[in-house]
């Protein structure tokens, strides 16, 4: 019931178009970024296929994850450490820091977004950017990190409202192919201006 | 080159199945990097990392059985299990000595206590059995206190032979048995560092160097052999070094999982003019 009630309250904030939850310093932010950047980068480019690319997605998704780590209800042995140590402003300024990136994705030649999976791309994008503010970008993700997500949400490890029920639909097959066609999408970012 | 003959040789057999090195409900993603060595008695010596940052106090008794948060060792043919190592928190990086055969390994110390402690460590282990501390001590550090983590009885702790750079992630070791390098760098012990992830300021991405007293074989002390993957303004890795192996001339091999290459390090002497 908890969390049927942040999905409407996320749709309020929807309505509204993205404005920053809690004033974010963005040098601040830059700042913590450091502990982020030999995984993440300080771009958020990801360095390693395990971790995702974080620049330039909706603030309000990487804060609701990092203080998800922080209180225990989504767990991974690196970054439950990382948000232990981290104060709920910290998490707004690091949050605030990557969301002020642009995600610029690219079909691969010849690719139809048509074709993009409709299980995904109504959230995801057709090109992975996210239309959503509770929802990651998935362009160029490496495809094992999206199936390792989606199984986790399967299996009952991660959980969230829309996503737990479309996982546990999904084959193995199923999953490695929704994460193949965000896999072969180019992602650029660049900075804050 | 393998000749047929010696190919003829090769067998690939299992010396200990899935759910029997760690139990099932033990698995996990955490700390599963393994070495494992032949050593001078013909056993082979594998370390298990534990799989927590700190290991809770309900899973000490039973790690410390099973050589969870140690090194085991067991016969080739997967018999005669025995824990060899007490008290490790994640070792990646073992090797014998060649002469004395007591084992040296480095160990990865607890994340989230700050960016300056505790040390890493490199380790020497004289005999069957002994505890290094670990979760109640790294080095001088204390992690856990006794009053809420009982400290076994009978035990004393082996104290590390070297301090080193907090989360600098002190992998692979080998001592160095060729000839072509240098004499400052006979005999003693070589180590892949393969930098930190979550400090500040990024540390390590090296390979670092010991040498050993000739009286006690005690390490004398790290110094960097090797490094320039780190880009100290910018924070920025260019490569991160795993593990070190030495080829036959004995020039040095050092493997890179950031960089995704294998890099040679040889000795060679400018010729007299």
């Amino acid at each position: 019931m908890i969390r049927l009630a942040r999905v409407i309250a996320l749709g309020g904030l929807m309505l509204a178009g993205p404005y920053p939850v809690f004033a974010g310093d963005l040098a601040e932010g830059q700042k913590i970024a450091r502990m982020c950047r030999t995984c993440h980068g300080i771009d958020g480019y990801a360095q390693i296929p395990i971790a995702p690319h974080i620049g330039g997605e909706p603030q309000e998704y990487l804060e609701a994850q990092l203080m998800a780590y922080k209180t225990g209800t989504r767990v991974h042995e690196m970054m439950s450490v990382v948000t232990a140590g981290l104060s709920d402003q910290q998490i707004s300024s690091v949050a605030a820091w990557y969301a002020a990136h642009t995600a610029t994705a690219s079909l691969p030649e010849g690719v139809s977004a048509e074709d993009a999976p409709a299980t995904c791309s109504g959230c995801h994008g057709a090109d992975g950017i996210s239309l959503l503010l509770d929802a990651p970008n998935l362009a160029g993700e490496v495809n094992i990190y999206i199936d390792t997500q989606l199984k986790a949400y399967r299996i009952g490890k991660r959980s969230h409202v829309i996503m737990s029920e479309i996982a546990s639909d999904l084959t193995d097959e199923d999953i490695r192919e929704l994460a193949n066609w965000y896999a072969n999408v180019s992602l650029e970012i660049s900075p804050p201006e | 080159m393998a000749s047929a003959d010696s190919a003829a040789r090769l067998i690939a057999a299992v010396v200990a199945p899935q759910g029997d090195l760690i139990p099932a409900e033990e698995e996990s993603f955490n700390h599963t990097a393994r070495v494992c060595d032949v050593g001078p008695d013909g056993k082979i010596y594998i370390s298990l990392g534990q799989p927590f940052n700190v290991q809770p106090n309900d899973k000490i008794e039973l790690y410390d059985e099973i050589g969870i948060g140690g090194i085991i060792r067991i016969n080739t043919d997967g018999s005669g299990r025995e824990v060899f190592t007490r008290g490790v928190r994640n070792s990646v990086g073992q090797d014998f000595h060649p002469e004395t055969g007591e084992l040296w390994w480095t160990d990865n110390q607890v994340d989230g206590m700050g960016d300056d402690i505790p040390p890493g460590e490199l380790n020497r282990q004289t005999s069957a059995g002994e505890h290094f501390g670990f979760p109640w001590t790294n080095s001088r550090v204390e992690i856990v206190t006794e009053s809420e983590f009982p400290r076994p009885e009978n035990v004393s702790f082996t104290e590390p032979q070297l301090e080193l750079t907090a989360h600098a992630a002190d992998l692979g070791m080998s001592f160095y048995a060729g000839s072509s390098f240098p004499e400052q760098y006979q005999s003693g012990i070589f180590w892949a560092q393969h930098g930190s992830w979550n400090r500040i300021d990024p540390v390590g991405a090296r390979v670092m160097y010991t040498a050993l007293d000739p009286e006690t074989g005690d390490a004398m002390g790290a110094q960097v052999f090797a490094d320039g993957w780190l880009d100290e303004e910018t924070g920025e890795y260019s490569g991160r070094p795993m593990d070190i192996a030495f080829l036959k001339d004995g020039s040095m091999l050092v493997s890179d999982d950031f960089a995704g290459a294998i890099w040679r390090i040889a000795y060679n002497p400018q010729p007299a003019e």
